[in-house]
């Protein structure tokens, strides 16, 4: 990476708002606060979008766990000159020892590099008419026979969803095994009953050999699960837009979308995936800079290159690497010891199998600058410890909380512009932010 | 921005719509005055924007503007920065405008008035666009705009493509952008750009990309528009071609004068002309001009006149049309001589879309000439044609005869590099089949049905000459019986489309069209002489297409059918008899077709609906005294008594050039106890009304 160019300098050297990480809340927090017209600096001191939101390759997985269980070691800057009016904080080593507990078995990923995704905050997907319409649309390796089977049953838990009677599913189906349902709804391929189950519903284990399969998901709770997206997106969905134009704020974001990733299991597009295939190759080092006079206080950020950029807040999101369970670590080992195997056996058959879910509690702690030392603790990624499924269920909410918190004054998202289309000037937050990579 | 309900008004709305409307008024009254006083100082001028950020759609304000411009730039003291200001200011108040309506009219036309000036950056106006086209990316407006500027700036179509293609993908569910995809590729094949040589390199692309949209979501119809248009550009041979001709090709042609004796002629090939002439008929692919007696050439021994008038035979007298007609006189001093007739050895044949007729053919047949020998016995009365099902007898397949189908054929331009290009056409089309049956499989879909079923007719159509044989006929008949149950509201189109399926079936073998030819009565001295009937009776045709193959009737029977309209019936030039009784005809003007069958002799229109509906829908295409195109011919006629013209000229527009011996109009509301002598005055020739002997 010697040979890139350096960044160059970021101009003006002053923002209202400074975000560290692309990951989804501190994208929406930036959308937001530009929406109110604040000036933003949008940065991330990895090479790939979306933090801890992110979506990489399995392959990859030996990398993002190194780099945020080790500090890399960037090059400090010099430090000297200005001690006086600020200190600086070296961000990476005081708290990304997040997967330091987490081993890869090299086979695994050898075997399996080329088939998976791993979602490190689980699927994200929309259950939005148009936006699913589009993603299944450009997905290159659907057959036609998938596309419209999918297609015609989104429609169909749409049309459940939204109460229309000609649509609606049954009580008995519901209490029915969803395997079952999806077979007697007549699911043609093979292949897209278990996009269904296992990439969408997110089932875990075998749903097809009832005898053995230790969570047999019913109907209900599978129509549930896609009404979770379809219910999050109705709060959420102009949040997405904003991500979205956020991201691709240039104008040429359809090319970087990927026909939807690998092995199917990624059909449809992640919140995360946008994230990182957006990714460009930058080495960007961020040192929060913090005055020394006022303990509290932080004042902005020093990047590798040196330069100092300051703002009147500034946002991080970090996992507190503490709470990580530990149990459910060596749950995910026997796992993947136990269906590595699967997975050799039948490649060809493309069956997606369960091959770990970890399941890790983490605590959010946002670090706020804004005169004086804020925590909030935020627990993200699971709506109920009970029945462990990932989901964004709370993160919004607690999104636009700490909003609030920032901002008291201000609206999170007025609603104004999305009442009235005709005058929406996608322009205006675009505008005020900066984003740097 | 879409599929927005609207809402009733609350008072609080209604409020403020009447303050606006003061506001309005009052700015406008000003401006009027400064408009007609032409005072375009900075105050006039400022007070228009104003006006027009309030309304759009003030087209005078617009103009005044454009007049305030030019009023500034002949300025004697002007120079190119203050010329750039003055235009970057209209720009602003188009944009601000734009804010306020975007789909005004005239803005986007002020728009375009500034930046032909060539003045404004351009690279702005994308960047603009790219605005606009985010906040609703189906606008035709913008589109259109875009469209514009890009040519303007010289913006590669393939750049254009590549953008389609963009939005496309952000959500397919865009009939601007699809539409604008054809455009370009139309634009990028008609250049022969690179990578877009010829339609075969491209379309199966194209139908690949499309399949996506229509798989992911049948519901959807902007992805069908645009495969209607694939099909159409995969279909559609540009270049016109001679489908058909009278005299067939190789044909013995029999011709005898008036009522008389013949022998052992072929009644297929055998034509009783009283006006000693008989017609030449050319049936091509498409609509042509430019046939001429320079253009078609006859070479025969007995007529030493170059010179034949050949005669568009449409209904909407312009010098295009599909069939062509010339008459030409039969011969006096040789009893046999054989006829050749070539076609576009010079290229002035050209179709509607300017592609040039580049297929000279030659088409050869014999002439024999039966000795007329009069009997004024057997003139004197004329015979009722009675069209009961006891009159008529099978003809069977007794006779070897050549029907002219068969020998048709002949005519066929094989053409080696014809074929060759059209080997892709084939395919696709096959492909386009196995694509769609799958669908079906999948679910049941009407546009899935109708699509099918217009692929399997083109396929059935383009494999013809190889076949011989409409292979999915039947399949596309019962998938036009189908979409009829589930989608009645079309049902009119589907039948219209099943007639033709229908007839093109009975029509393209020996086989099946002798099943439907029968043989009047056994007598072969009658009117119409030794005449083959062509009984198309009972099929519940709503329309009379895929004529091409009949060009030789002379006898037809349509009768117990649901037709509406009979256009296209005119390419029939050997008609005599005519049934259309027990149809659902509407009116008189929609028998327009029937004027230019010069040899129709007994015509059956009873029992339909002419006079039954006050309001004529067919009566606005007819040229009519109304539309000024006939309305010298009635002043010249001076025998016709007035009230004939006023109340029933349709009938006298219809009537007056046939020569009719025997009408049938009983069972029609019109045909009251007013109209019979009516119809006498105009048609001087008729012996028998509705069975009834005239004096």
């Amino acid at each position: 990476m010697d040979d890139i160019p350096p960044n160059p300098p970021i101009d003006p050297t002053t923002y209202d708002l400074i975000v560290i990480g692309t990951g989804l809340p501190e994208s929406i927090i930036a959308a937001a606060a530009s929406a109110t017209s604040k000036s933003v600096l949008h940065l991330d001191p990895n090479p790939f979008y979306g933090s801890h939101f992110c979506s990489i390759p399995l392959a990859d997985l030996p990398s993002f766990l190194s780099t945020h269980s080790t500090s890399p070691s960037p090059p400090r800057p010099h430090l000297s000159d200005e001690s006086n009016e600020f200190s600086v904080l070296d961000y990476l080593s005081s708290s990304l020892l997040l997967y330091r507990h987490l081993r890869v078995s090299p086979d695994l990923l050898d075997q399996n590099s080329r088939t998976f995704n791993l979602d490190v905050a689980g699927l994200g997907e929309s259950l939005e008419c148009a936006g699913f319409q589009s993603s299944i649309f450009r997905d290159r390796s659907l057959g036609l026979t998938e596309k419209n089977q999918l297609m015609r049953f989104f429609k169909l838990v749409q049309g459940h969803l939204a109460g229309e009677p000609d649509v609606k599913i049954s009580d008995e189906d519901l209490q029915s095994p969803f395997v079952d349902f999806l077979n007697e709804w007549d699911c043609r391929p093979k292949l897209n009953r278990l996009f269904i189950l296992y990439a969408i519903a997110m089932a875990d284990y075998d749903q097809e050999h009832t005898g053995v399969c230790r969570d047999l998901l019913k109907t209900k709770v599978g129509i549930d699960q896609l009404a979770l997206y379809k219910h999050l997106l109705a709060g959420f969905k102009m949040h997405l837009e904003l991500c979205y134009i956020l991201f691709m704020g240039k104008g040429n974001y359809p090319k970087l979308l990927p026909p939807c990733c690998c092995q199917r299991l990624h059909l449809c597009i992640a919140y995360a995936s946008y994230c990182i295939t957006c990714r460009q190759v930058e080495d960007l080092h961020i040192f929060p800079l913090k005055t020394s006079q006022d303990s509290g206080c932080y004042k902005g950020v020093r990047l590798a290159s040196g330069q100092d950029i300051f703002s009147q807040k500034l946002i991080m999101i970090q996992p507190l690497s503490s709470a990580y369970n530990s149990e459910s670590n060596a749950a995910a080992q026997n796992e993947t010891a136990g269906s590595s195997s699967t997975g050799t056996s039948d490649p060809g058959e493309g069956k997606p199998t369960l091959l770990w879910s970890a399941l890790y509690v983490q605590e959010l702690t946002l670090v706020v600058s804004y005169g004086y030392f804020f925590l909030v603790k935020l627990i993200y990624l699971f709506n109920s410890h009970a029945n462990g499924k990932l989901n964004y269920d709370d993160l919004v909410d607690a999104t636009e909380k700490l909003f609030k918190e920032i901002y008291p004054e201000d609206e999170f998202f007025p609603q104004t512009s999305s009442e009235n289309p005709e005058d929406d000037d996608d322009g205006e937050f675009s505008r005020n932010i900066k984003i740097c990579y | 921005m879409h599929g927005r309900p609207r809402k009733a008004p609350k008072p609080e709305d209604e409020a403020a719509a009447t303050a606006k409307a003061q506001k309005l008024r009052a700015l406008q009254t000003q401006f009027f005055s400064f408009h007609h006083s032409k005072i375009y100082t900075k105050d006039a001028v400022e007070l228009s924007a104003k006006l027009l950020e309030i309304n759009p759609e003030s087209y005078t304000a617009w103009n005044y503007r454009k007049l305030a411009v030019e009023h500034y730039l002949s300025q004697p003291d002007c120079n190119p920065d203050s010329v750039k200001s003055v235009l970057n200011d209209e720009l602003g108040v188009v944009e601000s405008a734009l804010r306020q309506n975007f789909k005004s009219y005239g803005a986007w036309h002020h728009r375009k008035w500034v930046l032909s000036k060539g003045h404004s950056s351009i690279d702005h106006e994308l960047r603009l666009l790219d605005k606009f086209q985010k906040a609703d990316s189906r606008n035709f407006h913008a589109w259109n705009y875009r469209r514009f500027v890009s040519e303007l700036m010289n913006r590669s179509e393939k750049d254009e493509l590549k953008y389609t293609e963009d939005m496309i993908y952000t959500n397919f569910s865009n009939y601007s952008a699809w539409h604008n995809r054809s455009v370009l590729l139309s634009a990028l094949l008609e250049k022969k750009a690179e990578g877009f040589l010829s339609k075969e390199n491209v379309l199966p692309e194209e139908y690949e990309f499309i399949h996506q949209a229509i798989f992911t979501d049948p519901d959807d119809q902007s992805g069908w528009f645009y495969h209607l248009w694939l099909l159409d550009q995969t279909v559609t041979i540009d270049y016109p071609l001679l489908v058909s001709t009278w005299p067939a090709h190789g044909s013995d042609v029999f011709l005898v004068g008036d009522r008389c004796q013949i022998g052992s002629s072929s009644p297929f090939t055998t034509l009783f002309s009283d006006s000693g002439s008989f017609p030449i008929v050319l049936y091509f692919n498409q609509p042509v001009e430019g046939v001429s007696s320079s253009t078609v050439s006859i070479e025969c021994g007995f007529n030493k006149s170059k010179d034949l008038l050949w005669e568009p035979l449409s209904v909407s007298n312009s010098q295009t049309a599909q069939v062509w007609v010339a008459h030409l006189k039969f011969p006096t001093s040789e009893l046999d001589s054989s006829v050749e007739v070539s076609v576009g050895h010079t290229k002035e044949i050209v179709s509607r879309r300017g592609f040039q007729y580049n297929h000279p053919s030659t088409f050869s047949f014999k002439v024999h000439v039966q000795p007329v020998e009069r009997d004024s016995s057997q003139v004197s009365v004329a015979e009722n044609i009675l069209w009961r099902e006891e009159n008529f007898n099978v003809y069977g397949e007794q006779a070897e005869e050549s029907i002219p189908i068969v020998s048709f054929d002949r005519l066929c331009i094989k053409n080696g590099h014809e074929s060759a290009a059209s080997n892709w056409r084939i395919e696709a089309l096959a492909k386009e089949i196995e694509c769609f049956r799958e669908l079906l499989l999948l679910m049941d879909c009407k546009i899935g049905k109708l699509t099918l079923a217009r692929l399997l007719t083109a396929y059935d159509a383009m494999l013809f000459p190889f076949a011989n044989k409409l292979v999915h006929s039947e399949e596309v008949l019962e998938l036009y019986n189908d979409l009829m149950k589930l989608d009645p509201t079309h049902h009119r189109y589907y039948k219209d489309e099943y007639s033709s399926v229908l007839l093109q079936k009975m029509t393209s073998s020996k086989e099946s069209l002798l099943q439907h030819c029968f043989r009047y009565k056994d007598s072969v001295s009658s009117a119409i002489g030794n005449t083959i009937c062509l009984r198309l009776n009972n099929l519940s045709l709503s329309r009379t297409r895929a004529l091409e193959k009949l060009l030789w009737v002379q006898m037809l029977d349509l009768s117990h059918n649901e037709l509406q309209s009979i256009e296209g019936l005119e390419a029939m030039q050997l008609l005599s008899c005519l049934n259309l009784g027990n149809n659902k005809l509407r009116s008189l003007t929609a028998l327009e077709p029937l004027r230019k069958l010069k040899s129709l002799r007994v015509l059956d229109i009873s029992y339909n609906q002419i006079g039954d509906h006050s309001i004529d829908t067919t009566r606005y295409l007819c040229c009519s005294p109304l539309s000024h195109s006939v309305g010298r011919e009635l002043n010249k006629d001076e025998t016709v008594i007035n009230d004939v013209t006023l109340n029933y000229w349709e009938a006298f527009y219809v009537f007056r050039d046939l020569n009719l011996y025997q009408l049938d109009i009983v069972g029609n509301t019109i045909a009251d106890e007013k109209f019979k002598p009516v119809l006498v005055k105009i048609m001087p020739t008729l012996k028998r009304l509705d069975g009834e002997l005239l004096d």
